[in-house]
């Protein structure tokens, strides 16, 4: 790969992951790597580089207390689980169903009304005298 | 109890209620940090990660070991609940006045708050002004530290749109926090 299409690759890293390498996807961090070593790849991410430090002051969130984790483990004895026939059963799986049978019964209806009979009626053929041939 | 994640859900799915314990354990942390950096308030991140396990020990038979990974799938329902969360928040709070009515924002903006040298919360702020799918996009790949991969998958995204989401969100954030 040239300099210069290693110099677009890293501009785009740049813009979309930021400076630190080790977020920018794998197949394309060499690249990015080896344009960052040029003087321009190196002004590039120094502009890149205030926004980073803009996200780093972001405020990081705590982890998970022991009570929010009692909380979550808890949760089987207050959030009682739903069979698959309850879940099939409720309201909004209900009128799923319901539009399904009304669209299927509508469907049908119209099918019948628009298709031509195919059925022949052969008694005519069974029953008729044989025809006569005609003389010269 | 060891045992991988999918392992864990089949069990969970079965009502083994330890192996639930493991996920938890295994998956709070990270799913506080989604939902309160979406969110951007602690209260309702905590709500919206209860949401979610709670889907997970109601719904675990709903999970394809064969389509995803459980952080993929997990991830994605902590997501969910995090940003539907917002957005009932938002249609709650929302007056019924005149649509010419512009009321007085009383959270002060990302860069009244640089003004005011409180840079922390003017990236909050910043981050909070971002649409719901270029923020989510950030939080996977920049703070939690996932693989253009995984966030797309987690995202339902191709690579490339991932890739196009973080290109605005990073260039709004830009354009917002011009002191930077």
């Amino acid at each position: 790969m040239s300099e210069r299409e290693d110099l677009r690759t890293l501009e785009r890293l740049l813009a979309a992951y930021g400076t630190d390498a080790a977020r920018w996807p794998e197949a394309v961090r060499a690249a990015g790597r080896r344009a960052s070593a040029t003087a321009e790849g190196r002004r590039l991410t120094a502009e890149a580089a205030a926004l980073d430090a803009a996200l780093d002051a972001a405020p990081r969130p705590a982890p998970a207390d022991a009570a929010l984790i009692a909380k979550l483990t808890a949760l089987p004895a207050t959030a009682p689980r739903r069979s698959w026939l309850d879940r099939l059963l409720q309201p909004s799986a209900l009128l799923g169903e319901a539009a399904a049978l009304a669209a299927a019964l509508i469907l049908g209806v119209w099918l019948g009304a628009v298709s031509v009979p195919q059925s022949v009626d052969l008694s005519a053929y069974v029953l008729a005298e044989p025809a006569e041939e005609a003389l010269p | 109890m060891a045992g991988d994640d999918a392992a864990l859900v089949a069990r969970t799915a079965a009502g083994d209620a330890r192996a639930y314990g493991v996920l938890v354990r295994r998956h709070a942390d990270r799913s506080i940090h989604i939902a309160e950096r979406l969110l951007g308030d602690r209260g309702g991140a905590e709500d919206a990660v209860q949401e979610a396990f709670a889907k997970l020990w109601q719904q675990a038979d709903r999970f394809d070991p064969q389509a995803a990974r459980f952080s993929t799938w997990f991830y994605r329902v902590v997501a969910n609940a995090a940003l539907d969360r917002r957005r009932r928040e938002l249609r709650r709070t929302a007056s019924p006045l005149p649509p010419d009515f512009d009321p007085p924002d009383d959270a002060p903006d990302a860069e009244a708050q640089l003004a005011a040298g409180d840079r922390s919360a003017a990236v909050r702020a910043a981050l909070q002004a971002l649409p719901d799918r270029q923020r989510l996009a950030l939080v996977l790949c920049y703070f939690e530290d996932c693989s253009n991969a995984e966030a797309a998958a987690i995202m339902g995204l191709t690579a490339k749109a991932l890739e196009s989401l973080l290109v605005r969100a990073r260039r709004a954030l830009k354009e917002t926090m011009t002191d930077v």
